[in-house]
């Protein structure tokens, strides 16, 4: 979170403009940059925010782990190399329910009883 | 949407090599993910685990995300990927035989139904919930109003301005003094 302080041309103060940031409403920010909230007390706010938010949605978990974006950051400090082509599909791929498979050749079969059918 | 362009913004950013704005994203979905894996794996600090190497995973991966998706749909499918995969190789571990993925969903829905948390956990969480919506009861009623069309309703400024019938200045002002007045009350959970 260290870093260079976004650069601000208003009066509005930098925990409200984050307030409009996380909204997605930056258009809101007249005669201001639109960097992003990088400093580390800038990032306390933002993940602040965030908390409030998550608990008004439901979404806290019974796990409420404030940290985990501290572990990914350091984890990503070091040159990870990027993810290959392969381990990315792989990944990426979906994997039909078991009920799909079972029942395919059932599918498949009715299609095929429909084609003969069509074609008499 | 909105959040959304936002999303993007900060996903540019990394992919042009600033690692500070894949922060802004982790704390943004840290606990949507969670909670999600959570509903995967039992133990929290394995939920935990598996949730930081969702993020790794995403980080190594976002040089191929090219939009097409929301940011958080396509971290979703990373995370409950990598859940299904740890379950599939602890199962294979144990000895126990393959799973099919319908199971895995099956086994974690009973698994997430048992105690999950500590009690401390569930009571930190509970706090925060609790305090959260102590202060927004008392909040003025215009604040009360703006935060909670904002966050649990979802408007935009605009459509809060449309329904207050004030400017959208005052909407963001509104909207920030809440958050500001709940953060306050937040400080001694957060610290």
């Amino acid at each position: 979170m260290d870093g260079k302080s976004a650069r601000i041309t208003t009066m509005i103060s930098l925990s409200e403009r984050i307030s409009v940031l996380m909204d997605g409403e930056k258009e809101r920010l007249p005669n201001c940059t639109i960097d992003i909230p990088r400093s580390k007390k800038e990032g306390i706010v933002w993940s602040d925010f965030h908390v409030i938010r998550a608990a008004l949605k439901g979404d806290l978990p019974e796990v409420v782990n404030l940290d985990l974006w501290r572990s990914v950051h350091e984890a990503i400090k070091t040159d990870l190399p990027p993810m290959s082509d392969e381990e990315y599909n792989a990944l990426m791929e979906y994997t039909p329910p078991y009920s799909w498979k079972r029942y395919s050749w059932a599918a498949a079969a009715f299609i095929a009883m429909l084609l003969v059918l069509a074609l008499l | 949407m909105d959040e959304e362009l936002t999303d993007l913004d900060l996903v540019r950013q990394v992919q042009a090599g600033d690692k500070s704005s894949f922060d802004l994203l982790v704390i943004r979905y840290q606990f949507k993910i969670l909670k999600l894996v959570a509903r995967y794996v039992k133990d929290p600090s394995e939920a935990n685990d598996i949730a930081q190497e969702s993020f790794i995973k995403a980080y190594r991966a976002l040089k191929k995300f090219r939009g097409d998706s929301a940011f958080y749909t396509w971290i979703y499918r990373i995370a409950i990927n990598t859940a299904k995969n740890h379950i599939v190789q602890q199962n294979r571990r144990v000895g126990e035989g393959d799973f099919e993925w319908d199971e895995i969903d099956k086994l974690s829905y009973r698994a997430h139904m048992r105690d999950y948390g500590t009690p401390e956990r569930i009571l930190l969480k509970d706090e925060i919930e609790h305090a959260v919506f102590d202060v927004i009861r008392q909040l003025p009623k215009e604040l009360r109003t703006a935060i909670t069309l904002r966050e649990m309703e979802g408007l935009s400024y605009d459509e809060i301005a449309g329904i207050m019938f004030c400017p959208v200045g005052t909407v963001r002002s509104r909207i920030f003094r809440a958050r500001e007045a709940i953060e306050r009350r937040l400080k001694p959970y957060l610290e």
